[in-house]
């Protein structure tokens, strides 16, 4: 049964595809592969730290004798570093001590001398406590200060439960229109300037709200809040010029005895004090980061060490296998001996890996070279419009077997294009040629005139001629 | 010679002197009135500084006189009666709805009802 042209190309498609994902399969193996490799490495380079640390269990150890002479300059470099910075913590330390012990005795000689002044001034605060309370002036001026404060804490207590009130009872007034009426033409008072008959009228309606008492409340509520702000503001002042005074004349007897002259003192030596505590905290710090700088030089795991082992643990990696092998049976312990068995062991492991690498890159790269191969006659086949809806291939194509030759590069794509077109015709009484589908119905016509005339054995080709032609493009018949 | 010195002192003084003598009889009365609503409002609010005084003069009078009429009342129950005294002073409410309050009410709107009227009329006219 023939073959319709799209089906040509979904089966050539297919089959590309199918080598598309094997060579992605092989990539993606190999891509694991090679993560695994990369633990494998790390295990490997924990193994060569491992084994450093064997023959170097501390930086001052002999290399030499456990057979890595080649250690020995490096280390050697490394502990001049490490006693280098021993002696300049040492230094550092002891300029650190001195500072530490100056600032120490100057902290000492301040306090006693704020402890000194403080002491005068208790003794002349008491004395002029003394003078004050003795003062009839100063007492009655006193006792004027805390009444008047006290009237005041009274009055602002009065004033705050005055704002409530007014707060609460004046929106009856603001809401009453008969009361507005009247407050709003100012009833009762001199500015009144209605008479005759509304005159009497509003006096009618201020009977019924009986609007003087309403008037005086409604006063009081809007005014006197603002009248009590006033003498409150009054009487602070006069509070405020008591305690002035009173202060004025302890001012004025504390001048008298020097305590001002000494309380001035005692600021400037606070400050003081105050500076070389800052300075004398500060100096702590570094004198503790100093020791513990000294302490960590001197611990097993100091930076010099680590430094150490990395730079052994590069050397046994460059190392070649025997001689890391050969130096590890010299030692008499076991334990370097079971770090070589393991490193060899992990040399193996990614020796196979990597030869399994090897073989899928390449499976991976002959599944790329197949699928361009297939996918090269693809193009062609489209570029002939294979896939056109009139095309047919006949049944006797063995396309399978043609795509798998193809891929295993047996035969080239132009073959098996050749072979596919051979086969192909146009579902059409008259468009039977290839050049038909390519050129039109109206080619057709000639192309088979073409290769009736030039007979039977050279019918294809007198098509092809035609074909060369580049007719007049009309694909179909419409 | 220091006496014939104007000092600004004096100056006011001396013009506060010839704007009284100007002054109709009318005009010192308002006047006399602004000063004692001043001086009243004053007084009001100097009251109302002293709350707590009044408030503890008030308890001290109603206690004496329950006292003195034999009637038993407790410190709380006179606290509780200041209370409602400071509670309900100043209060306005409008009087009960009545005819007179009504009439009232109209009066006050008199404007807007006599525009409500003289609308009503013209579409009446209008209308009919």
């Amino acid at each position: 049964m023939p073959v319709s042209g799209q089906e040509i190309i979904r089966q050539i498609d297919q089959f590309a595809a199918t080598l598309r994902s094997d060579e992605q399969q092989a990539s993606l193996a190999a891509q694991a592969i090679s993560a695994e490799i990369d633990r494998i490495v790390a295990e490997q380079s924990g193994a060569f730290r491992e084994l450093a640390a064997i023959y170097l269990p501390h930086l001052e150890d002999d290399v030499v004798q456990d057979g890595w002479s080649e250690m020995q300059a490096a280390l050697k470099s490394i502990q001049l570093r490490k006693a280098d910075a021993r002696q300049q913590l040492e230094k550092s330390l002891r300029d650190i001590e001195m500072q530490r012990q100056h600032v120490d005795t100057q902290i000492q000689q301040l306090r006693t001398q704020v402890n000194q002044l403080t002491l005068q001034c208790d003794q002349l605060a008491e004395t002029l406590s003394s003078q004050l309370r003795n003062d009839s002036r100063f007492q009655t001026l006193s006792r004027q200060a805390a009444e008047g404060q006290a009237k005041l804490e009274q009055a602002q207590a009065s004033l705050a439960d005055v704002e409530v009130d007014a707060k609460q009872k004046r929106p009856a007034y603001e809401a009453s229109r008969l009361f507005q009426y009247l407050h709003r033409r100012e009833f009762g008072t001199d500015r009144y300037r209605f008479g005759g008959l509304i005159r009497r009228l509003d006096r009618w309606v201020a009977r019924l709200i009986n609007y003087p008492v309403a008037e005086a409340s409604y006063r009081f509520l809007t005014s006197t809040p603002q009248l009590m702000r006033q003498l409150i503001a009054d009487q602070q002042k006069s509070v405020q010029a008591l305690v002035a005074e009173v202060e004025q004349q302890q001012r004025s007897a504390a001048q008298v005895l020097g305590l001002p002259k000494l309380q001035a003192d005692g600021t400037r030596l606070r400050s003081e004090l105050d500076r070389a505590t800052q300075e004398g905290e500060r100096i702590r710090a570094r004198e503790e980061k100093i020791r513990h700088d000294q302490a960590e030089l001197d611990s097993a795991e100091c930076q010099y060490y680590r430094e150490a082992l990395t730079t052994f643990q590069e050397l046994l990696k460059k190392a070649e296998r025997s001689q890391v092998v050969s130096r590890a049976n010299q030692t008499p312990g076991m334990a370097d001996d079971q770090i070589v068995a393991r490193l060899q062991h992990l040399d193996q492991e990614i020796s196979t890996k990597t030869q399994e690498i090897n073989r899928l890159n390449a499976v991976a790269k002959e599944s790329a070279a197949k699928a361009s191969r297939i996918h090269e006659l693809a193009s062609k086949c489209r570029r002939a419009q294979f896939d056109h809806p009139r095309r047919v291939f006949d049944d006797g194509l063995n396309l399978d077997s043609a795509l798998q030759n193809l891929a295993q590069g047996r035969i080239d794509s132009d073959s098996v294009y050749q072979d596919l077109y051979r086969r192909q015709h146009l579902d059409s009484p008259l468009a039977d040629q290839a050049a038909a589908v390519l050129e039109g119905p109206m080619a057709n016509i000639l192309l088979q005139t073409m290769a009736h005339a030039a007979g039977a054995a050279l019918g294809a080709y007198a098509a092809r001629a035609g074909q060369q032609h580049r007719l007049p493009k009309t694909k179909d018949w419409f | 010679m220091n006496e014939s010195v104007i000092t600004p002192v004096n100056r006011a003084t001396i013009a506060g002197e010839s704007m009284a003598r100007d002054l109709s009889l009318a005009e010192t009365l308002r006047v006399l009135e602004v000063a004692r609503g001043i001086r009243t409002d004053r007084l009001q609010a100097e009251l109302a500084l002293s709350r707590n005084e009044l408030r503890e003069s008030l308890r001290k009078r109603l206690l004496d006189a329950a006292a003195i009429t034999g009637d038993s009342v407790t410190e709380a129950e006179v606290d509780a009666a200041i209370t409602q005294y400071f509670q309900t002073q100043h209060v306005y409410a409008d009087p009960e709805f009545s005819f007179s309050i009504l009439l009232a009410h109209l009066y006050v709107r008199r404007n807007a009802v006599m525009v409500l009227l003289v609308g009503l009329v013209l579409l009446y006219l209008l209308i009919f």
